[in-house]
């Protein structure tokens, strides 16, 4: 190791490897565990300051508690404002603040320090850092000090001073040659390269000046308030005087040693003296400061480990420059931002994070688990290398479904505890706003269906459909023999499947059945078989149909599994056509082969031969209050717990009804002793009664509902929030989790309103989730129990006259129920569900038992809806416009990424946008692919608004385009992007639109269109080929403007996808007629650059031409793109078109038409 | 420019550190004038000498490197002949926009996807201390690399935080033996 010594030469260059022995030598230095704490002075104060550290340190927060309280009493707003909302800080009190929150900030963040034993030696400061130094010594209290310093800073701001500090990087002695004594005040001796000094305003940049001829630096400190430390301050000297003869400030001796730089001497026990500590305070403001030989003094005293303590680390640079060894570091080093409260939080409660950590660490590592601390270090304790880091935080992400993006540093992790951390709160301010925002818009919904075609744009060249037809009795009775038949044919290839419900399996007559015979013999059979598929077939690629009849709850059940299975496979697509009316086999296929081509509705009826869509709308609402009082009776099963007792509690504090809660918990458990406890408390409510019974039995629901109906002689709501969860994939389900939890949500449910037909209640309302009407990706059992339960209670509803049963779909609630464990809030969160708190669950609660929709309604906010009902689509189905998906869904739903490839040898038509050897992607491509998006978002209409190109999409042979789709307040924002931003826009839903016709005017002449694309467009010019030559005849109306007819016949295939071939060559088409329009009227040819918005029309029907009317408005145009009947079809308003080129000569032939 | 690697066998991570520790130690004690310090990302400043320093340790290999000041030097070594085969890291470290160069690079010299893995951190681990600044590996790109240069660019972010320490590019170069990959990046202070 001799080898490198100080005489480092240059000429040594190179790069050098070997075989070297090392020898290791007992360490005879200085004792580093010796620290000096420094406090900073106000240099680097700003609003904001170490926002973190009080965000996520409880001692830190407590401290600015009291010092909150001291301002109120002062008539301030809260110090600690500067730190979390410096907005709010009146500008003419500024410093004041900033002074009085940087005090309290060094004192809080010191006894972190001290909590975590890192207790220093001595403890000095530099300038405004004595304050926070008196306190952390020991020698005055902190309330004391704290009205010091707001007298201080009142005094400072009441007068403007005509000083001003110049900062110099220079000594003592070197300014003393270049400046005269008496033109200026020593103010600060921060180290022999910087000195501060203060000098009158009128002569400082004559000084300034000086300094810098002599060949140093100098610098005007015009942002520091005040001239510090000089004579200039002596008015506000004065007023602290006074201060201290009028108040008397308790003066202690210090607990640990406190070198002072106002009386450059060390305070201690042994020689404490409390004139010295009244000549600090009176002359702090008016003395230099002496750094140089604070930290020489310290430094001799043996201890060379210095820490600072402030908003940055600032004054250790200083350190280097003073003492010749020495180890200078910030506090940051010693205290994480974000762990010690959170670390004991998880020690204690060992956090089930904790454990999926280790896990992983000991599956990555081999580490024994058991050996593991929430504390450890990564590098230090467990000599876990980065590499090895990135790979066991990457694998916790990912198995958490957390989305790893571009600004995610391994570096911010030292510690397992700061992983946890991570995982338990997303943190990100954005986030927590949003889920704000988005809770606030949650509304009951129900479900209407709307008449809907599909338009024969959507629909391709006829396939010859030969589907696999399975009725649900064949896969009951045959099958293995079905099994065998599906299994060969969907590994392979995507095959259509349909299954139909051949009505003769599950029984209509609901009140009379055998709901757990129902269960065994039928419903389970029918999953068995998929389950079976699911485990042993690993790539599933199928085009699933469900042909149902009629919504006999276990039919609708096995819709909603589909629906959920669907979401668990990758390259598959679901969807559930039910007819109302018989159909022949013939018509169901041919019915199938249409609706293939409109994946996104994912269940469309059928009833005399019209097609309805299901649509939410909002539920209507009752005006009148509810009328329940200190007599209502309240019957809860499943009352005891979740969000059935959340709920409750609330009915309970605003009506002290009678309550009786049904549970199977025995009355002794903890949770449920609790919670009735806390029912009877709260508002002294002493009918509040549990029962324990197992609802599965039907005999028991009757006798308790009996029981109580005859006590009271009513019962005016029976709330059924029974049921459980068993949250995993259907491949990894086990077969008895299946069967407990069909089970434990069908069979009490069942009992609970087949009792209602006998007892009565006025009202009853049955807990479902609103995952039954989406699917859920690892809930096939739990949505198809909960579907079956929404059609169950609409059919006691239609059969029990006296009662009024609704079934209340709940979205997630905020850590109550189903969403009490922290991965899954986290997750959700992650995906910006809204979550319900128990306030608005309790109003949504209120209206739907005073409701007049007695049907199942769903609990969400619309743009959520986006997302639910975004995994239900057949995105493969699109690959070819808009590429596969490249983030992993259920990570975060709210921003979704696709990739798609654009090569001259898959998309040959771009040879026809070429300029100078570069291929163009057409923008109209970029408005096909995000309307293509848009429409696996919304089954609605939609509004592209803000359609901006930044930069062109070019390519050589090929090139990646990323779609980022992102849901925001009205909708979704989306951009593509290759290495640049290349086209962005917004989309937001729209009402179905109306279809709009116009009159075309007549014509009198016709442009020549060789003229047009001839000369105009010449080789190595984009549409110099055929194939975006489309404008087929282009006339002139009366009025001179123009029209262009295009044959549809006559138009490409680029993509194979119909409907979008023909939006991009009409959004191309509405570019030509701008550019053309503006090359006719001003012989300049022009170029689209932004469209403020694009409305299209889907439902208008498609002819045989297009008629594109462009319409000149200033620097805007818009654009009509019509069918032959003059129906709107797309409409461009807004377009930004921009100069490409302009023309001397005129070119286009007109030719006037006979009249 | 001195860049030296040892080799010690039987190394824990504390030998790994105390070795390190030793070499700086026995660089700054030789020099009455010197002390070091930390800079927040934990990049050791050896100050009042006119060098500047950077260490990395792998498993019994120390990787030391000082250039002269105004120069800036951050350096990695990693070994590659790990097993591990996680395609969650391949993502972490290799941006989008660089999966064409870096499959060039994969078939001009025929590296598994792990190693090529490997080779790429370190480079990027050499860079990011080079600039005192964390590991974000997906905001520089990799434009071009072979076994003789390496192209980079950084995304906006990363350019302002270069240019905002007035640090101008010199080289980055790596250099793979058997077991490991060694990188090196300088910059030079304007």
């Amino acid at each position: 190791m001799k080898m490198y010594n100080n005489k480092i030469k240059t000429s040594s260059s190179g790069t050098y490897f070997g075989r070297y022995k090392a020898k290791i030598d007992e360490y005879q230095g200085i004792d580093p565990s010796k620290r000096c704490i420094i406090f900073a002075g106000q240099g680097g104060a700003s609003p904001g300051m170490l926002k973190e550290y009080y965000n996520n340190h409880q001692i830190v927060k407590d401290i600015f508690m009291l010092a909150d309280k001291l301002a109120k009493n002062k008539g301030l707003s809260p110090i600690s404002h500067f730190i979390t909302k410096p907005n709010n800080i009146p500008i003419e009190f500024f410093y004041c603040y900033q002074n009085l929150c940087l005090f309290t900030l060094e004192v809080a963040i010191f006894n972190v320090l001290k909590k975590k034993n890192y207790i220093p030696e001595v403890i000095t400061s530099h300038s405004f850092g004595e304050y926070a130094g008196l306190v952390c010594s020991g020698i005055i209290s902190f309330s004391d000090m704290f009205n010091f310093i707001f007298i201080r800073e009142k005094a400072c701001q009441d007068k403007e001073r005509s000083g001003i500090m110049i900062v110099t990087n220079t000594d003592e002695k070197s300014i003393l040659k270049i400046i005269k004594k008496d033109e200026f005040y020593f103010a600060n001796y921060n180290s022999p390269k910087q000195t501060v000094i203060v000098a009158d305003k009128n002569k400082c940049e004559k000084i300034k000046d000086n300094i810098k001829k002599a060949g140093f630096k100098a610098k005007i400190l015009d942002n520091i308030p005040q001239p510090y430390h000089s004579p200039f301050m002596n008015d506000v000297k004065d007023k602290l005087d006074l201060y201290l003869q009028k108040k008397k400030i308790k003066v202690n001796t210090p607990e640990i040693k406190f070198y002072s730089s106002v009386i450059k001497k060390q305070l201690s026990n042994k020689n404490f003296n409390k004139k010295d500590i009244d000549f600090i305070l009176r002359n702090q403001i008016t003395e230099p400061v002496d750094f140089i030989s604070s930290i020489r003094s310290i430094k001799e005293d043996g201890i060379n480990n210095f820490i600072e303590i402030g908003p940055k680390p600032l004054y250790i640079s200083f350190i280097p420059d003073i003492l010749d060894e020495a180890k200078a570091s910030f506090f940051t080093r010693y205290i994480d931002a974000k762990t010690t409260k959170r670390k004991d939080e998880v020690k204690g409660k060992k956090s089930p994070f904790f454990s999926k950590i280790s896990e992983i660490i000991g599956r990555i590592t081999g580490y024994e688990i058991e050996k593991i601390s929430v504390e450890d270090k990564f590098q230090e304790d467990l000599g876990i290398d980065s590499i090895k880091k990135a790979e066991i935080l990457l694998t916790v992400l990912d198995e958490s479904n957390i989305k790893v993006d571009d600004d995610f540093s391994i570096s911010d992790f030292t510690n397992i505890s700061q992983v946890v951390d991570y995982i338990e709160k997303p943190k990100d301010k954005e986030i927590i706003d949003e889920e704000k925002r988005i809770s606030s818009n949650i509304q009951r919904y129900k479900v209407r269906y709307i008449r809907k075609d599909i338009p024969d744009l959507y629909i391709e060249s006829s396939e010859n459909t030969n589907p696999i037809i399975v009725s649900l009795s064949e896969i009951i009775k045959d099958s293995e023999e079905i099994y065998s038949k599906i299994r060969k044919e969907i590994g392979n290839k995507r095959e259509n499947i349909v299954i139909y419900d051949d009505q003769n399996i599950f029984n209509d007559e609901i009140e009379n059945l055998n709901a757990k015979n129902e269960i065994n013999s039928r419903l389970i059979p029918v999953i068995d078989f998929f389950y079976s598929l699911i485990k042993e077939v690993k790539e599933i690629r199928w085009s699933l149909f469900f042909i149902t009849f009629n919504d006999n709850p276990f039919v609708c059940g096995l819709h909603s599994f589909f629906m959920s299975l669907n979401k668990e496979l990758k390259e598959s697509s679901y969807k559930n056509i039910q007819f109302k009316n018989k159909i022949s086999i013939r018509e169901m296929i041919d019915i199938i082969a249409k609706e293939q081509y409109q994946p996104i509705e994912v269940k469309v009826i059928y009833e005399k031969r019209k097609r309805y869509v299901e649509r939410l709308i909002p539920c209507k609402e009752d005006k009148n209050s509810l009328d329940y009082n200190e007599d209502s009776i309240i019957v809860a099963f499943g009352g005891s717990k979740g969000i059935t007792y959340s709920l409750i509690e609330g009915i309970n504090k605003d009506f002290k009804p009678f309550i009786y809660l049904i549970g199977r918990s025995k009355k002794e458990d903890k949770i449920v002793s609790n919670n009735i406890k806390k029912l009877r408390d709260s508002n002294n409510n002493a009918n509040v009664e549990y029962i324990q019974a197992d609802a599965m039995d039907y005999n028991n629901v009757l006798k308790i509902l009996s029981k109580i109906k005859n006590r009271h002689n009513r019962i005016d709501l029976l709330i059924n929030g029974t049921g459980s969860m068993l949250d995993s994939l259907l491949k990894n389900k086990l077969e008895k989790n299946i069967k407990f939890e069909l089970y434990n949500k069908i069979l009490p449910s069942f009992n609970i309103l087949k009792s209602a037909m006998i007892t009565k209640p006025k009202r009853v309302i049955n807990f479902t989730s609103i995952v039954s009407r989406y699917g859920n990706k690892g809930q096939t059992v739990y949505t198809c129990a909960n579907e079956i339960i929404n059609y169950l209670s609409e059919y006691f509803n239609k059969i029990n006259k006296k009662t009024s049963s609704s079934a209340i779909n709940w979205g997630p609630w905020d850590r109550i129920g189903m969403t009490s464990e922290r991965r899954v809030i986290f997750n959700l969160k992650r995906q910006k569900i809204p979550l319900i708190n128990p306030e608005k669950g309790l109003e949504l609660f209120y209206k739907e038992i005073t409701g007049i929709d007695n049907c199942s309604t769903y609990i969400l906010d619309k743009i959520s809806e986006i997302n639910y009902k975004f995994q239900h689509n057949d995105i493969q189905k699109y690959k070819n416009i808009i590429g596969n998906i490249s983030t992993k869904l259920g990570g975060n739903l709210s921003s979704v990424e696709f990739l798609r490839t654009f090569s001259l040898d898959e998309d040959s038509y771009l040879k026809d946008h070429k300029i100078k050897g570069l291929y163009y992607v057409p923008a109209a491509m970029g408005i096909s692919m995000f309307a293509c998006v848009a429409r696996l978002y919304f089954d609605e209409e939609f509004i592209i608004n803000n359609f901006d190109i930044k930069n062109p999409i070019i390519l050589k042979d090929k090139v990646d385009v990323r779609i980022n789709t992102m849901t925001r307040k009205n909708g979704i924002h989306m951009d593509i992007s290759t290495n640049v931003k290349n086209y962005s826009c917004d989309i937001e839903r729209s009402q179905d639109q109306e279809v709009i016709k116009r009159k075309i005017k007549k014509f009198s002449s016709e442009i020549l269109i060789n003229s047009l694309y001839s000369e105009y467009y010449f080789k190595d010019s984009i549409r110099f080929g055929p194939k975006f030559q489309n404008m087929h005849s282009v006339f002139l109306d009366t009025d001179n403007n123009f029209i262009i007819k295009t044959n549809n016949l006559r138009l490409s295939e680029y993509t194979g996808e119909h409907l979008y071939d023909r939006l991009i060559q009409w959004f191309d088409l509405g570019f030509q007629a701008l550019g053309y329009f503006t090359l006719y009227k001003h012989r300049i040819q022009s170029l689209p650059s932004s469209i403020d918005k694009i409305r299209i029309f889907f439902n208008v029907k498609e002819t045989e031409n297009v008629i594109i009317i462009p319409e000149i408005k200033s620097v805007k145009g818009d654009v009509m793109i019509l069918n032959d009947l003059g129906e709107v079809m797309m409409l461009m308003e807004g377009v930004t078109h921009g100069k490409a080129k302009t023309y001397d000569e005129d070119k286009i032939i007109v030719k006037k038409l006979k009249q | 420019m001195i860049i030296a690697a040892t080799k010690i066998e039987n190394m824990n991570y504390s030998h790994q550190r105390a070795a390190a520790n030793s070499l700086f130690n026995k660089i700054v004690q030789d020099d009455d004038n010197s002390s070091i310090t930390h800079t927040e990302t934990g990049r050791p400043i050896i100050n009042k000498m006119n060098v500047d320093i950077s260490l990395s340790h792998k498993e019994d290999i120390v990787y030391v490197g000082l250039v002269e000041k105004p120069f800036r030097i951050g350096l990695d070594v990693e070994w590659i002949k790990s097993e591990t085969k996680n395609k969650l890291i391949y993502d972490y470290v290799i941006s989008k926009g660089e999966e064409k160069s870096i499959k060039k690079f994969i078939d001009e010299n025929n590296y598994s996807k792990e190693e090529i893995t490997r080779i790429i951190w370190s480079i990027k681990e050499a860079f990011f201390k080079c600039i005192d600044y964390k590991f974000l590996p997906r905001k520089i790109t990799i434009k071009d690399i072979n076994l003789n240069n390496v192209d980079i660019k950084p995304d906006a972010l990363i350019s302002r935080i270069i240019s905002k320490q007035n640090l101008n590019f010199h080289e980055i170069k790596f250099i793979i033996t058997k077991e490991y990959v060694f990188s090196y990046c300088i910059m030079k202070e304007l």
